[in-house]
């Protein structure tokens, strides 16, 4: 590749990594959704999601590669893409053949823990050496996402919510550009019923557009600031800090978490919403909840949805049913505590994570049986009133938010982190 | 489909965030900003060694010999107390060496760190490695948002175009919220071990060549008569000036770094260090005729070609030498103790010229520039 060439994509990176999926990609997937002849629309479809899903795992892996590897790397990351496209096919394959199995359930699910939890010590010799500092996982973009996605369809198409997808309709959902790398975890449902039937009610072109342009201001421009005074841009910098950097750390990291992940979200639910594509909103205002269930209601909406039906719903019914009724509130507190732990792990390998899902676990358990109490001995009239009260609103939402913001320094502290976040407060 | 904004009072508060983040900087600097060593003490770990350059810019007191100054090339490629040892002897009183450095590359970087040095010190001569195609791009250094602040070096700032200034000021909004935080607290690491251990980046002394096994090699090298080391003009036959030119941005960084020389009167010349992927070439890649580009035209550049440095070593364990593009503790020592001898000739013909010490000193400094030019005549006036 010339070395101007190489030179543009990683001085541009951060415009690479937003214009491939955000722009380019648009362009592309509208005018063959617009031009191409219904015989061939899907397959174009499809074959413009892959394109434009291997230039975004190129363009995002680049960062950290030296321009003399590029060419090795990018070698490498297209050959990892061709076999990340083939395990998605055998999904299909299970789904065509084995739909009444438990196989198309798990298969991905198991794709996501060899790729995701084996420990990076034994796949380091695989990884070429010039970019060894990237992990197997790296060169599976998306691929926490697409499991559920995928397991999620199962789940329509037995449900007979949706019928079995053309491979062609399969592989743009499944790699469809704009949520394959963080989501949300749209249904299959809401896509195909976006291309069989367009409504343009739900997704609004001139709304399309402001949700654009406001998360192209968090993500861009309000999420790295906040990065600034975050665990990692403040605290973990190798050198000690006065305690105040603690709270503000804490803050930042939430303010960040929240203005980056949700702006992502915003861009790539108004890109496809200009291709007339309706994907589930992942964000509600989460920060005006006043306890952590309703909060989870309203952040990361998706994959709280996928974990109430998936896990909790079936979960909740069997233990009720093993239980019995009279034990309903305790079988509802063990599956609400199951489902966090696994939410947990699916946010990353390791013991933080673990933690986290704990961590919440607890919060949640907590917030479920002290509603009980409530309810049992306020009544109901005095319950509504207690709903009402706007200090006692303000105080749990006060609880709730720092709750949530203090359990974020499990999910993005390895123990390596929490360790050198701790010795930071020695004496300077 | 959610509304991107819920409320007209919604509206109101994210333009008033907005604004005021983006005019952070300005206010700042209206109601005065902290004191300038915390910018140094402020930077990470893993960008370099801020403290280290804190102590020896703020800290430490009296003249410098030789002041390095470059990115992680420089300082995991010389080891400085072997030059200081050196130069020690050479001078026959104990010499002062000194070196300053971030990671990543970006000759607005060396400058700050090169004018906040001279601002404090008394300087003999001032070294530099000059950009490879590590550096990307021409925009501010990647870590400029914690060190440059709305109001900072506005002489040296002022010739640069509309659009350059606006990179900068990005990197500065971009900063402004750390900068906040040093209101309330100094965050200084006063720990003399803590900043010595910083300043050795003696994490990557025994690494080997990424993340494979560190083979400890011979740490000789072999023989390069001095003289082929100096540039001697562009069409040096050791030397290849013909490389991806720098942008206008590092140009000009470049060129303000040859003027803050001249205006301190401090001798300057460059020195490069070679990378990995420099393994077989037989002359020395640059990017640019460096001399041309600071306006010292007779600046001395001193490189040694891969294939030279490593003639006796087998092609198969010169990655042995490197922990990445860098060296490891096996070049560092070996490269080091080559490149020396003409670091302190490079010194002493300086210090010849200024009628110091070395008029004494029984080496003899080596001419290194080409024949139209005297050394004496690479001073920069006063």
């Amino acid at each position: 590749m010339p070395p101007g060439l190489t030179h543009f994509f990683s001085k541009s990176l951060l415009l690479v990594t937003l214009a491939v999926p955000f722009l380019f990609f648009p362009v592309a997937a509208w005018i063959v959704l617009r031009w191409a002849p219904s015989k061939i629309r899907m397959a174009a479809f499809a074959l413009v999601n892959l394109a434009f899903a291997l230039a975004v795992c190129l363009s995002r892996g680049t960062y950290g590669v030296r321009l003399h590897d590029i060419k090795q790397y990018f070698i490498f990351s297209t050959v990892m893409f061709v076999v990340y496209v083939l395990l998605v096919s055998v999904q299909y394959l299970l789904l065509d053949k084995k739909l009444g199995s438990w196989l198309p359930l798990f298969f991905p699910l198991l794709i996501l823990a060899l790729v995701k939890y084996v420990p990076g010590r034994w796949t380091q010799g695989f990884v070429p050496a010039p970019f060894s500092n990237k992990v197997f996982a790296d060169f599976f973009l998306g691929l926490s996402y697409m499991a559920f996605r995928l397991t999620y369809m199962v789940h329509e198409i037995r449900n007979k919510i949706v019928p079995l997808p053309s491979f062609s309709e399969y592989l743009a959902f499944a790699f469809f550009v704009p949520t394959l790398s963080i989501g949300p975890i749209n249904p299959y449902s809401a896509f195909h019923k976006s291309l069989e039937a367009p409504d343009r009610t739900l997704t609004p072109i001139g709304r399309s557009w402001g949700r654009i342009l406001i998360g192209l201001t968090k993500y861009i421009f309000l999420g790295n600031l906040a990065n600034q005074l975050t665990y990692d841009g403040l605290l973990a910098d190798g050198l000690p800090h006065h305690w105040i950097d603690f709270p503000i750390a804490v803050a930042g990291y939430c303010a960040y978490l929240y203005l980056n992940f949700s702006g992502f979200c915003d861009i790539a639910i108004g890109v496809s919403g200009l291709l007339g594509i309706h994907v589930h909103e992942n964000f509600d205002r989460p920060f005006s909840k006043r306890n952590l269930q309703e909060f989870w209601a309203h952040w990361h909406m998706t994959l709280t949805n996928y974990m109430r039906d998936m896990v909790f719903v079936p979960l909740s019914k069997v233990l009720i049913r093993r239980f019995g009724p009279a034990s309903a509130p305790h079988c509802i507190a063990a599956a609400i505590a199951i489902v966090f732990v696994l939410m947990g792990i699916w946010h990353g390998a390791g013991v933080t994570f673990v933690i986290y899902g704990l961590w919440h676990a607890v919060g949640v358990v907590a917030v479920h049986y002290y509603t009980l109490f409530l309810k049992k001995r306020l009544g109901k009239v005095r319950y509504a009133k207690y709903r009402e009260n706007r200090v006692i609103y303000h105080i749990a939402n006060a609880i709730t938010l720092a709750y949530f913001a203090l359990g974020l320094i499990f999910v993005t502290n390895s123990m390596r982190g929490l360790k050198m976040i701790l010795h930071a407060f020695r004496p300077m | 489909m959610f509304p991107a904004i819920w409320s007209n009072r919604h509206a109101v508060a994210l333009i008033l965030v907005i604004a005021t983040l983006l005019t952070l900087p300005i206010l700042m600097s209206v109601v005065g900003l902290p004191p300038r060593d915390r910018v140094y003490s402020g930077i990470r770990v893993e960008t370099g060694m801020g403290p280290f350059d804190e102590k020896q810019i703020f800290e430490e007191k009296g003249p410098v010999d030789i002041l390095f100054v470059g990115s992680s090339l420089m300082v995991r490629g010389v080891d400085m107390n072997y030059v200081q040892q050196q130069l020690s002897q050479q001078l026959g009183r104990p010499a002062k060496v000194s070196y300053l450095s971030l990671k990543w590359q970006g000759l607005d970087m060396q400058y700050m760190l090169m004018h906040d040095f001279l601002e404090h010190h008394k300087v003999g001569m001032v070294m530099m490695d000059m950009p490879t195609l590590a550096l990307i791009g021409d925009s501010p250094h990647i870590q400029a948002y914690r060190w440059m602040r709305w109001g900072e070096f506005p002489v040296s700032t002022a010739g640069l175009s509309f659009r350059q200034r606006m990179a900068i000021y990005g990197a500065e909004v971009l900063g402004a919220p750390r900068q906040l935080v040093n209101y309330i607290r100094p965050n200084r690491l006063v720990d003399p071990q803590q900043v010595q251990k910083l300043g050795s980046q003696s994490e990557y002394a025994s690494v080997g060549y990424y993340g494979g096994p560190f083979v400890e090699e011979p740490r000789t090298p072999p023989a390069i008569p001095v003289e082929s080391i100096f540039s001697r003009g562009e069409a040096d036959e050791n030397f290849d000036f013909k490389g991806l030119p720098l942008g206008p941005y590092h140009q000009y960084w470049a060129r303000q770094i040859g003027l803050l020389a001249q205006q301190y009167h401090v001798p300057f010349a460059m020195v490069h260090i070679p990378e990995d992927t420099e393994k077989g070439m037989n002359r020395v890649p640059e990017r640019m005729y460096w001399p041309e580009v600071i306006g010292i035209p007779s600046a001395p550049i001193l490189g040694i070609p891969s294939a030279t440095l490593f003639r006796d070593t087998p092609a198969s364990e010169v990655q042995n030498y490197y922990y990445d593009q860098h060296f490891n503790d096996n070049g560092k020592e070996f490269f080091t103790r080559a490149i020396t001898p003409a670091v302190l000739s490079t010194s002493g013909a300086f210090s010849l010229c200024q009628g110091g010490p070395w008029q004494r000193n029984p080496v003899k400094p080596i001419p290194f520039s080409s024949g139209s030019y005297s050394y004496c005549a690479l001073l920069p006036s006063r």
